[in-house]
């Protein structure tokens, strides 16, 4: 019998993380993730339901411990939901390592560290962004070096046009000016940012925009 | 909660008695410099704290750059609110302030008083106000925040009762000229209502430590705590009784006064809409705090819900005075793992 894609990348997981199980369904890890990260030890039994569509759609993560407080303050909601970060960031991250031992390795246990490090310290270590439209327009503003909303959003309605077909993407010229407002080529200024189109589908982009414009 | 916890908690959240002397001292002097003060003399000056310090609920601030407030209202007698002007009562008071031999040139005006702070550990508040004639039991007018309005309040009268709530008869100490009244239960023992109301104001002031433009007065907590209060003799049972029975105002407005004085206007209307959400979340998640420290079997956890209701530094100075019959947390098999790097870690967001 074939061995499905989520069976390989669980067992590469299973190695490391070896008290975590997959049930039946083979979409739902579970176990806990116990992990030594920057001087803090500790454990939270987690809970992985991998979505159908995996990994075109990322995985949620609850904690099932109840050890961290259900609370919008400490980003998780009330059925236990982890908010790791952004949907775009998450998916960029998800991008350098498509695998289940990269989105727990980079975008999970990160997610632990920043609760430990805030119960520790008092703040968190990376910040944390501000709860629904506001935070995506922070994340944008950060990711893509622009001030305001206009900027930000003048610019990803500028990039939902390279999801077009070939034909159609021709009308964006790499010498034209960049949309925002650098005065430079778009070539040699936000031209990296295409790598957006590749990791980000065209539907969740403009579902973000369609947040921000509400803001 | 167990109760050695709370008292070691509640031990790290109190002033140090010098401190305390210190601003008893200072705010007597001052108030005897007023009440003896040639200007004002013949408006028969009254004087007398309000505010935490009378109540006996200072909490140690959380940041050593914040002081903790010590008010004083010099009540200035006055045949009606039409006989002086807001603006004459101010500097009239202000006057006499800085003539002071030695604190008058460190007196700034603020939005209705005249302030001054000391050593950097305290913040001395004088509100001049004049008799409420329509009042019959002691109140008075002073200005409101903006400066235009007179605004209805009555601090005896809701000592008096904040003193009674926590069932205990008020020992006045009449040694002092009668119109200096420097009663004030701060060097008395703390009675469990006063310490439940230290620690949701401490548990106030850690949920609003980002946003403390959205943090809600002392006087609303204080009411709060003392209209749920129901006589227990411990800190451990009137803090459980006052979480359980606190209203969580998830549906309607909010109304907490004392008096005909709502002290929640700040928290109704359209315009105060974030403050208020903000105040039932802080209810909710204080509850929610407390609910998760009486049942935590482990210390690890009991350090994470003190750190995130008490402040960090509190959390670790209370663990490291105790394990407090709780169990240890074994960890099996911890992974090492190094973070990514910084621009590829993601800030934890909520979509709603």
């Amino acid at each position: 019998m074939e061995i499905s894609l989520i069976e390989k990348e669980f067992a590469e997981l299973n190695l490391v993380f070896t008290d975590l199980k997959i049930l039946e369904d083979g979409k739902t890890i579970h176990g806990p993730l116990a992990f030594q990260i920057e001087g803090f030890t500790d454990s939270f039994e987690i809970e992985i339901k991998i979505p159908n569509d995996y990994p075109f759609h990322l995985p949620s993560v609850y904690e099932t411990s109840n050890r961290i407080p259900r609370f919008d303050k400490y980003h998780v909601n009330t059925d236990g939901t982890l908010c790791l970060g952004s949907r775009r960031k998450i998916s960029e991250i998800f991008s350098k390592e498509r695998s289940l031992m990269g989105f727990v390795k980079n975008a999970v246990l990160p997610f632990f560290f920043s609760f430990c490090y805030l119960v520790e310290n008092g703040v968190r270590p990376y910040g944390e962004l501000s709860h629904g439209s506001a935070g995506l327009l922070e994340d944008y503003k950060e990711f893509l070096g622009l001030r305001n909303k206009k900027e930000v959003l003048d610019f990803l309605n500028y990039t939902l046009l390279l999801y077009q077909k070939p034909k159609k993407r021709l009308k964006i010229k790499t010498r034209e000016r960049c949309r925002c407002g650098s005065k430079l080529r778009f070539s040699k200024c936000h031209k990296k940012y295409d790598l957006l189109t590749a990791y980000y589908s065209e539907q969740e982009l403009k579902k973000d925009i369609d947040s921000m414009e509400k803001l | 909660m167990t109760q050695a916890i709370l008292s070691a908690l509640v031990h790290k959240l109190e002033i140090s008695p010098e401190e305390y002397k210190k601003a008893e001292r200072i705010a007597a002097d001052l108030a005897y410099h007023l009440a003896n003060h040639q200007g004002i003399k013949a408006r028969n000056p009254q004087l007398y704290i309000q505010g935490s310090f009378r109540l006996g609920t200072v909490v140690k601030p959380i940041d050593s750059d914040q002081k903790f407030d010590v008010d004083i209202v010099c009540v200035l007698a006055a045949d009606s609110k039409s006989t002086i002007t807001k603006k004459e009562l101010k500097e009239e008071v202000g006057k006499a302030l800085q003539n002071h031999p030695v604190l008058g040139y460190k007196f700034k005006p603020k939005p209705r008083c005249w302030s001054i702070e000391v050593d950097n550990v305290f913040k001395i508040d004088v509100v001049p106000g004049i008799p409420n004639l329509d009042s019959q039991n002691g109140g008075i007018l002073i200005q409101d925040k903006d400066e235009v309005r007179w605004q209805e309040t009555n601090p005896k009268a809701y000592f008096k009762w904040f003193d009674e709530k926590r069932k205990r008869l008020l020992v006045v100490k009449n040694n002092v000229k009668d119109a200096v009244d420097m009663t004030h239960l701060e060097s008395e023992r703390r009675m469990p209502l006063q310490t439940a109301v230290q620690i949701l104001k401490r548990m106030r002031d850690i949920h609003f430590k980002d946003r403390p433009d959205l943090k809600p007065s002392s006087i609303v907590i204080t009411t709060i705590a003392a209209n749920s209060y129901n006589g227990e003799p411990d800190v451990l049972s009137a803090l459980n009784s006052i979480i359980c029975k606190m209203p969580t105002y998830e549906s309607g407005e909010i109304d907490i006064s004392y008096e005909g004085e709502n002290f929640a206007n700040g928290l109704s209307g359209e315009e105060n809409k974030d403050r208020r959400n903000a105040f039932i979340g802080f209810l909710k998640n204080t509850k929610d705090l407390c609910l998760r420290l009486s049942q935590t079997e482990y210390l690890e956890d009991a350090k994470n819900y003190i750190s995130l209701g008490f402040g960090a530094d509190i959390a670790k100075s209370v663990i490291h005075d105790g394990d407090f019959g709780l169990k240890r947390r074994v960890i099996g098999n911890p992974q090492k793992v190094y973070l990514p790097q910084q621009d590829m870690l993601a800030k934890p967001w909520k979509s709603h």
